[in-house]
């Protein structure tokens, strides 16, 4: 049974990201169920829902990285500024240049600071290294980082803490201005204070920018993003601007899980 | 490299250590210089001989066996032998024409003309290596010149050697006051044993050098330096073949997100493989390669046999291929230690899996991989059985006197260092003397064996041990 979910349209916002009847499947079992709602430009939008409710599917939807799982079957629709992100003819690597994507568990790429933060610049073969060093100072910068690490770029990235790794990991997001920006649970693994750490990064570089990000922390939905949607097993069963989610949800499973009485 | 790795290491070199120290002590006591005795049989005849060492069999049935001065031997009961003493003015001569003969230094042949005199014993070394150099000269000039103009000159210098050279020599004169004629030029070696500890040492440490260096000669004497050379150039040539397939298959298989199940084949495959014994890939080179290939390879260049025999090229394919699976395992183990979510975060990047290859897993896991690189160096280094069908000889001729490196050639056959303790072709009784090649060419081997299968060891222990502390972080 599908049932269609409840999302009241804001008609100020340009979608940037559009589903369509999107459904997922993964070694056979269905990932996502008929997802379609909009993700509008320079929004933060949070994508909140129990383990496995299709979260982290919905992230790798944008930028392709399903294209990499062995077994995995879709249909409908994702959009990407009006193009379409599974045609025939998409590119991949394409795609993923026009998002920035961070994990959950903070991994950073073997190499120091400045390499994680310059890698992908350097896939594009960019060799000079006063353009690299600038784009990693300024892409530091705008994640808050800068003052913290400047003394440390030169050192391995695996071997700092948890909380500036995460925001390594967000400043090699951004260092290729991507259009979206795609956080899969960036806090998943954090203590509160590096959690703070990379929410104000968060708040700082949004701007004008499109951020996706998943998250198991209610307080967190509650208060960076602009709109919230609820996924539950595969399927989109609220979404609306924060505010409303969390003090006048229209569903039950809603009320439910933002207040915490179940996930 | 971790404490266990060292462990685990230093134990295995402790385990391969022993028996090759055995075999350098064995090598080492044999190669002691040693001096001929002058002993008085039953009947009152005199003998100059060395006494053999006695082995099991021998000592329990009480029979000494002595080689004599004409370079035979003989076997004495326990006993019958009386007065020994050691005769260090008697001179052996090694020749590459017969037998080792021992003897007194009765006089000296120049160009028909005898000499005698105690000034004689200074002059022969000198003498003996300069018409040993002319000899070789002339060899080289002839070759030189085959099929030229000068051709017929080059000829006649040689001719003119030979006459003198055929009556430039020594004559060695035995216990029974029997006079020998040996031509000078045809030695070896002629010596008498050191006396003091310093000559004692300097002989020794010469006699060691020379089984490592010389070439071996139609009398099957000589030493190691063919089989060195062209051991060094088949583990080189068959790791680098088996070796390198290794690596791109582990690439080709590894470097995909999506493993197919090519993947799933051939790592179980080789898993598989690497358990079949080393003959058994001995008859499958002989089999494919010398007799199919070769033979097809020979019809088709229409040239005689050439490829169609056992050589190195099909040595080292054979020890490639067969080195090949333990090396494909160890380049997969070493990829499985870079974390998959580093090619997931280089690939949300938009890195494509050459890149994420190149910037993400080589730099990270390259000592891994140049170590299961060059463990298909250890593995061909250990493998002698294959050889013996696929080209494996005991000497490639060639000149004695060369001073060169003589490599085999690609599709010619090749002396192995294993095959040779295997098979020795010296006669047991250059092995009594002082010749230990059999052993000497073991403890070769497994020097070459361990230090590839160290160093590779080493590279893959270090490269867990890195990519171990870079997880951890």
């Amino acid at each position: 049974m599908i049932v269609p979910a409840i999302h009241p349209s804001d008609p100020g916002d340009r979608p940037h990201v559009e589903f369509r009847g999107w459904t997922v499947k993964l070694r056979g079992r269905e990932q996502l169920r008929w997802v379609d709602f909009d993700i509008p430009k320079g929004r933060i939008v949070a994508l909140v829902g129990p383990t496995g409710s299709g979260k982290s599917a919905l992230i790798s939807s944008i930028n392709r990285m399903l294209a990499l799982e062995p077994d995995f079957e879709h249909s409908g629709q994702v959009l990407l500024a009006g193009d379409p992100v599974w045609g025939r003819e998409v590119d991949d690597l394409l795609v993923r240049r026009r998002t920035g994507t961070v994990f959950r568990d903070g991994t950073t790429l073997p190499g120091t600071v400045w390499e994680n933060v310059a890698f992908p610049l350097r896939l594009d073969g960019e060799r000079r290294s006063g353009v690299l060093d600038a784009a990693v100072e300024s892409a530091l910068r705008s994640v808050s980082a800068w003052e913290m690490l400047r003394d440390r770029l030169h050192k391995s990235a695996a071997s700092l803490p948890a909380g500036p790794r995460q925001l390594v990991n967000l400043a090699r997001a951004v260092v290729g201005s991507p259009e979206i920006l795609l956080l899969d649970e960036p806090c998943g693994d954090l203590d509160p204070v590096s959690t703070e750490m990379v929410e104000q990064a968060l708040v700082d570089l949004s701007g004008s920018r499109t951020v996706v990000l998943s998250t198991h922390n209610l307080a967190q939905a509650s208060r960076l993003p602009h709109r919230v949607a609820f996924f539950l097993e595969g399927h989109l069963e609220e979404y609306g601007p924060t505010d409303r989610m969390f003090q006048r949800p229209i569903r039950r499973s809603t009320e439910d899980y933002l207040s915490g009485r179940f996930g | 490299m971790s404490r266990v790795g060292r462990i685990v290491l230093f134990g295995l070199l402790a385990v391969v250590a022993f028996p090759a120290a055995l075999l350098a002590v064995r090598t080492v006591t044999l190669l002691e210089p040693r001096t001929p005795m002058l002993s008085e049989l039953p009947g009152g005849r005199q003998i100059l001989s060395y006494p053999l060492e006695q082995d099991a069999w021998e000592s329990s049935s009480g029979v000494v066996r002595h080689l004599l001065s004409d370079g035979t031997v003989r076997s004495f009961p326990e006993g019958s032998i009386g007065g020994s003493r050691p005769c260090p003015e008697a001179w052996t001569a090694r020749s590459e024409e017969g037998p080792v003969r021992i003897g007194f230094l009765h006089g000296v042949v120049v160009d028909g003309d005898t000499l005698r005199g105690d000034s004689l014993e200074t002059r022969l070394e000198s003498l003996r290596i300069g018409l040993r150099e002319d000899r070789a000269r002339l060899v080289d000039e002839v070759r030189g010149q085959a099929g030229a103009p000068g051709f017929e000159r080059a000829m006649q210098r040689w001719n003119q050697f030979r006459r003198q050279d055929e009556r430039t020599g020594l004559l060695l004169r035995d216990a029974s006051d029997s006079v020998v004629f040996l031509r000078l030029s045809s030695l070896r070696q002629i010596s008498r044993a050191p006396t003091g500890w310093i000559a004692t040492a300097e002989t020794w440490m010469r006699q060691i050098l020379t089984v490592l260096s010389e070439t071996p000669d139609s009398w099957g004497l000589g030493g190691l330096r063919q089989a060195l050379t062209s051991t060094l150039a088949l583990i080189l040539l068959s790791g680098a073949i088996g070796g390198t397939l290794a690596l791109l298959a582990a690439l080709l298989l590894n470097e995909r997100l999506r493993p197919g199940k090519w993947a799933l084949v051939v790592r179980r495959s080789s898993e598989w493989l690497a358990a079949v014994p080393g003959v058994v890939w001995g008859g499958v080179g002989l089999g494919l390669l010398v007799w199919g290939a070769g033979a097809q390879l020979d019809a088709l260049l229409g040239n005689g046999l050439r490829w169609g025999n056992g050589g190195l090229l099909w040595a080292s394919l054979t020890l490639g291929v067969l080195a090949a699976p333990i090396s494909l395992k160890r380049s997969m183990e070493a990829l499985e230690e870079v974390p998959k979510q580093w090619r997931l975060v280089a690939r949300s990047c938009g890195a494509t899996r050459w890149q994420v290859l190149r910037m993400v897993v080589l730099p990270s896991a390259w000592r891994g991989l140049l170590g299961a690189w060059l463990s298909a160096f250890a593995r061909a280094a250990g493998e002698t059985a294959p050889l013996m069908l696929v080209g494996a000889v005991h000497s490639i001729g060639g000149d004695v006197l060369e001073t060169g490196i003589r490599l085999p050639s690609l599709s010619g056959g090749f002396p192995h260092l294993g095959v040779l303790a295997c098979d020795p072709p010296w006669s047991v009784l250059e092995a009594e003397l002082g010749h230990p090649v059999a052993y000497l060419s073991i403890f070769v081997l497994t020097l070459l064996c361990v230090g590839f299968e160290l160093t590779a060891s080493t590279f893959l222990l270090e490269n867990r041990r890195r990519l171990a502390k870079d997880v951890e972080a």
